[in-house]
């Protein structure tokens, strides 16, 4: 915006003000055709396909088109939130998801910091490639280890037996209660690696001065990190926990879908795998869509209070 | 300033949305073919006793053939049984395969395919299926009368939809005759191992007594194995809800016909009993239930189990071969097993009437001639041999006792270089239309690991057709209602047979009584029994 | 003075010591599992069959990789992945920092609504068949520039880069543009090279995901030759388990196990990313100030 001559007389009128706003967009027009052609493509292959949204307003099966699918308005929405297994699965997603964020969000960032602050650099890049491995196994193929593992003749029982903690052998795998603790510890072990590399690209533009000057002023390696490494790595904290928080309707369908059995399902039956089940055994995509939907929503209003909260803590910035 | 701002963002943002559904609104007419009122004058005229493509003088054509199915080879023309379709009816073929997503875009965005195969007769794809494709009744009188020659009329039949006539075609669809026939191999056993069973004995396993004082003298005699074992249950129930019901023989249906639900039936409660008995004396071991299919194939390959009740005989054959092959002497062998206490005969299932893979001609088929030629063709004594066993003479022959068996070095190629068998010959693979009576021409149509298995099925299979197709309408409340019941005893059955006591046993049952009450239980019943009525009649029972 | 430094470097020494182990310790709870998958597909399926092995089975064998290799198109296939990646991951994160410069500025023009625009992008999506319905009008079905195009933006990666553009201290852009250098300039000669940690890892994100796809393919391709290596080994992985679903004629002994060769199949997709990511590591560390502004 323009600078206002010395004094501020009445506010600018509306037209007055939509012209400077073109002005400055054409002034900054090097700018704006940075970003432009980003709107373009958003338009195009995110906001055109929206329509398929109103399929969670219809009933919708295999052999019906978008516009010739009959209209239900909120029918759909109706059935959902009315059922009681539906709202189990939400339970469970809640809780999968608040553990994954009370452990699992804190994991890569002290890994992050464990791996940032070792100099032998052969060792460093060797637990660094290392970490992140896990990540590319895909849950079919770690599920299967899993139920090997949780086995009563598997490692773990041996293991537990060995170590006179247990004197009996149990599949964990089949006690509900320990359902949640299952799955995110092996999405911790999956994932963590992974989430270093976010943060390790901030660490490494710290300026490497600040540490020689807090050496010089007597701070030990803990007081380096919290005083130092830490408030660099606050945006990108702030943006992931954002992130996560807006994502907690939400869950791992492949991790379920593999660890899932009869006895554990009434604590592993998540949002996604009970949409999938209904959505499949019923050939009826508006129950999925319609989910989605809701979950959409839900996600944003989640994320745009995260984002105010953490812009609080930011000095007022926001990362978005 | 700021609020003006959003507000503009947000006005913008509507205007986008608008301007996306109002383009969303466009619709365009379906495009396709002619449909029935292809002509074929200028290319054969139709004669009753003669199939249609033998006839045909059109010099190529050209269709896509889409597969319900991630796992379907879409190769065409390289081996020997499409290259003589190929050949016999001027036709290329081009397969797509997908998923029920991609399915729909064929149907959302009107390029449908010529010829679509799915695998669930319950979907709205097969029951409306007159909204989107050609009638084969129709198609036949007008195209190829040799069709109602080769097609089953118990099968038309069953998949008439209200208007009378049929729109899809089944494959392993079997008819009341074939149970009758005996021609149908069983796929349903008690096994054991032979070292056990020998090293005991030949010990009983028929009454719920037998069974876990046997098992318990397995465990004695033989620590490292697991006594007895299952089809991996994730979150179903294995080999020990219908098929264990099959097995003892539970009721179809009840005294007047109506539906009866097998799972409260006093004999199979009394032996889920025994069955939880044996988990509390430590002879079913945990990691069954949690076993997923891979795991339990494992088990089977190395022969862990001592005994299992075993759903599926083919699909583990290959690993029941290959403990067979490294294990002389201990090879698993099918018993008679548990038996009902109340004298039930075993009710085995296989196949039923409906089959597992549908076949359709769609409205939009570019030749619709030449696909109902393609569907006599395939259904036919010359398709199913070529699909099974190739050309007489050149890659099989019938021998003295008119068995068929392959030429050396194709059986040579099968045994020992299964991709390019695959490649070159696909027997087996192709298998639409297919039907059971051709795999019991031939010895080799079945792992020798079963073949006993099969004999001892012998004239115990009972068919189930008044029971298929009798789910509610996708979609319905019933049907949600019945997801969930059918989820719920998926979990009291595994919880009945680990029940610590049996205070707890009763307790789960219970509350799956309750649950029926709970969910709509007799909405589905009457349900039920509205469509085995109607089962019933076009069964002519 | 000296006392002060002798207990400052002990400190030092001790938390090195334990960071060290407690890395150590770390490095072997992943390592297991993962010598357990590689170990594993290098196995006979009898061993796998059998079971029980942590470390090394009773039987190696390269039948899973056989199996895998036995199909002549893997090549063209290779030679697709690497194409795709390559040619996607450049225009990707060319693409994304350009749009996230611009909206790292604050005082550009509508950048409120651009963002909502693009959060919005994050949550909400019409679904899979607009969306296929969208790219068969674009022509872009059976097109190699399937793997390319929808997959230039990703809001995500626009907010990462945006952040990192805002790092990037003010006065280096005050002074180039001093010298007359237009916001392009600017962009391409000063943001770029001092946020490389930040490209290389939206790069390497990036990479990894066109390189592990297959979704893509199996929505909108059915050309076989523009298969990439991905759906090859998915093909591999389904049809190899199928074989137990039909009754395939004969004493047909399958020679190997599905799970073997889905372990193979992890292997040989992870390995090209486990040797590249070292080459790139100088990326990823890169912290050097173009002539740097001491503030």
């Amino acid at each position: 915006m323009s600078k206002a001559s010395g004094y501020i007389s009445e506010k600018p009128s509306v037209g007055h003000r939509i012209k400077q706003f073109f002005v400055d967009f054409v002034r900054q027009w090097e700018i704006q055709s940075m970003i432009w052609p980003g709107v373009i493509f958003m338009f195009i292959f995110c906001y055109i396909p929206i329509y398929g949204l109103t399929i969670a307003f219809k009933r919708y099966t295999v052999i019906d088109r978008i516009d010739s699918a009959p209209w239900v308005a909120l029918e759909n929405f109706e059935i959902i939130l009315s059922d009681k297994f539906f709202w189990e699965s939400v339970v469970n997603t809640l809780g999968i998801s608040f553990l994954k964020l009370a452990i699992g969000f804190i994991v890569p960032i002290i890994l992050a910091i464990m791996i940032y602050e070792v100099s032998l650099s052969g060792f460093k890049k060797f637990v660094q490639t290392i970490s992140y491995l896990p990540h590319f196994l895909s849950w079919i193929v770690l599920g299967g280890m899993l139920i090997n593992w949780f086995a009563t003749t598997g490692l773990f029982n041996e293991l537990l037996l060995a170590l006179g903690i247990i004197d009996e052998p149990r599949n964990i795998l089949l006690d509900p209660d320990k359902y949640w603790w299952i799955a995110t510890l092996s999405d911790i072990w999956k994932e963590a690696g992974w989430g270093t590399i976010l943060y390790l690209a901030v660490m490494a533009k710290i300026d490497p001065t600040y540490y020689e000057a807090a050496k010089i002023d007597g701070a030990n390696r803990l007081k380096q990190i919290w005083h130092i490494t830490i408030p660099n790595m606050k945006l990108m904290i702030s943006l992931n926990l954002i992130l996560t928080i807006s994502g907690l309707l939400g869950s791992n369908l492949d991790q379920t879908l593999v660890l899932m059995n009869s006895q554990n399902r009434e604590k592993a039956e998540v949002i996604n795998s009970y949409v999938y089940r209904m959505g499949m055994t019923q050939g009826d995509f508006s129950y999925a869509t319609a989910v989605g939907l809701g979950v959409s929503i839900v996600s944003v209003i989640l994320l745009v209070s995260a984002n105010a909260v953490t812009k609080r803590l930011n000095d007022n910035q926001s990362v978005l | 300033m700021g609020t003006v701002k959003v507000n503009k963002a947000k006005m913008l943002l509507v205007l986008l949305m608008a301007v996306a559904l109002v383009l969303s609104a466009c619709s365009k007419g379906k495009s396709g073919g002619a449909g029935l009122d292809t002509s074929i004058e200028d290319r054969y005229t139709v004669d009753a006793s003669t199939p249609a493509w033998k006839l045909d003088t059109k010099e190529s054509t050209t269709l896509t053939w889409y597969v319900n199915a991630d796992w379907w080879n879409t190769d065409y023309g390289n081996d020997v049984v499409t290259k003589k379709i190929k050949e016999d009816l001027n036709l290329d073929i081009t397969f797509i395969t997908g998923d029920d997503t991609k399915l729909n875009t064929f149907f959302a965005g009107d390029e449908m395919p010529d010829l679509i195969s799915v695998f669930d007769s319950n979907s709205s794809i097969v029951q409306k299926a007159d909204t989107w494709a050609l009638p084969l009744n129709d198609l036949a009188e007008k195209f190829d009368p040799y069709f109602n020659q080769v097609a089953a009329q118990d099968t038309l039949n069953w998949f008439q939809l209200a208007d009378g006539k049929t729109y899809g075609y089944p494959n392993y669809s079997n008819t009341q005759a074939d149970y009758e026939n005996g021609t149908i191999p069983a796929k349903t056993a008690f096994v054991i191992r032979k070292d056990v069973y020998d090293a005991l004995g030949q010990p009983d396993f028929s009454t719920p007594e037998q069974f876990t004082a046997t098992l318990q003298a397995i465990k004695s005699k033989f620590p490292e194995l697991i006594p007895f074992g299952f089809n991996s249950i994730g979150t179903g129930t294995g080999s020990l809800g219908d098929t264990f019901q099959d097995f003892i023989g539970v009721p179809l249906t009840d005294a007047e016909g109506n539906h009866y639900n097998r799972n409260l039936d006093e004999d199979y409660l009394t032996w889920v009993s025994t069955l939880n008995q044996s988990y509390r004396s430590g002879l079913i071991s945990d990691d069954s239930f949690a076993d997923d299919g891979t795991a339990f194939e494992e088990k089977v390959k190395s022969g862990k189990y001592a005994t299992m009740l075993l759903d599926g005989t083919p699909q583990q054959g290959g690993n029941l071969q290959i403990f067979a092959s490294n294990n002389e002497g201990k090879e698993y062998v099918a018993i008679d097993g548990p038996q009902s206490t109340v004298g039930n005969a075993p009710t085995l299932n296989q196949s039923g009437i409906t089959g597992w893979m549908i076949s359709l001609i769609t409205n939009s088929n570019a030749d619709p001639a030449k696909s109902i030629q393609l569907f006599t063709y395939l259904l036919s004594e010359e398709g199913q041999m070529l699909m099974n066993y190739g050309i007489e003479g050149e890659t099989y022959e019938v021998n003295g006792e008119g068995k068929v068996a392959l030429m050396p070095e194709v059986k040579d190629m099968q045994l020992n270089n299964a991709d390019q068998f695959k490649k070159e010959y696909r027997f087996g693979e192709f298998m639409f239309f297919g039907h059971d009576r051709h795999k019991t021409l031939s010895d080799d149509a079945f792992p020798d690991s079963i073949k006993q298995m099969q004999e001892w099925g012998k004239g115990k299979l009972v068919p189930h057709f008044v029971l298929e197709n009798i789910n509610p309408e996708q979609g319905t409340a019933e049907a949600r209602s019945l997801s969930a019941i059918n989820t719920q005893w998926n979990t009291t059955l595994v919880s009945l047979i680990r029940s610590k006591d049996d205070s707890a046993f009763n307790t789960v049952l219970e509350e799956y009584k309750t649950f029926l009450n709970d969910n709509n239980w007799e909405a589905i019943v009457t349900i039920y029994n509205e469509k085995m009525a109607r089962n019933k009649e076009k069964l002519g029972l | 003075m000296k006392l002060k430094t002798m207990r400052r470097d002990w400190d030092s020494r001790v938390f090195d010591t334990i960071n060290i182990t407690c890395l150590s310790i770390i490095l072997i709870v992943i390592l297991v599992p993962l010598w357990n998958v590689v170990i594993s597909s290098f196995s006979s399926s009898k061993a796998l069959a059998e079971g029980g092995f942590i470390f090394w089975p009773s039987e190696l064998s390269l039948e899973n990789y056989r199996a895998v290799f036995r199909d002549n198109s893997i090549g063209q296939s290779f030679f697709i992945s690497i194409a795709k990646t390559a040619i996607g991951v450049v225009t990707h994160v060319l693409f994304c920092a350009m749009v996230a410069y611009g909206l790292s500025k604050n005082n550009v023009r509508g950048r409120k609504f651009y963002v909502t625009m693009g959060v919005i992008t994050m949550f909400f999506s019409g679904g899979m068949i607009p969306t296929y319905l969208l790219i068969k009008s674009l022509g872009l079905l059976n097109s190699f520039w399937v793997y390319i195009i929808p997959a230039l933006l990703s809001f995500y990666d626009v907010i990462i880069l945006m952040n990192f553009f805002r790092n990037v201290p003010s006065s280096l852009e005050e002074s180039a543009k001093i010298d007359g250098a237009g916001d392009w300039r600017v962009f391409l000669s000063i943001f770029i090279p001092l946020s490389m940690p930040a490209m290389a890892t939206i790069a390497m994100f990036n990479g990894v995901s066109q390189w592990n796809d297959f979704m893509t393919t199996k929505l909108y391709i059915t050309n076989e030759a523009l298969y990439p290596l991905q759906m090859k080994l998915y093909e591999i992985i389904v049809q190899s388990q199928t074989q137990s679903m039909q009754n395939i004629g004969g004493s047909v002994i399958i020679e190997t196990t599905t799970k073997g060769v889905q372990l193979a199949t992890i292997v040989i997709t992870t390995l090209p990313i486990v040797v590249i990511y070292p080459l790139l590591q100088r990326y990823f560390i890169s912290g050097m100030m173009l002539g740097a502004v001491k503030e």
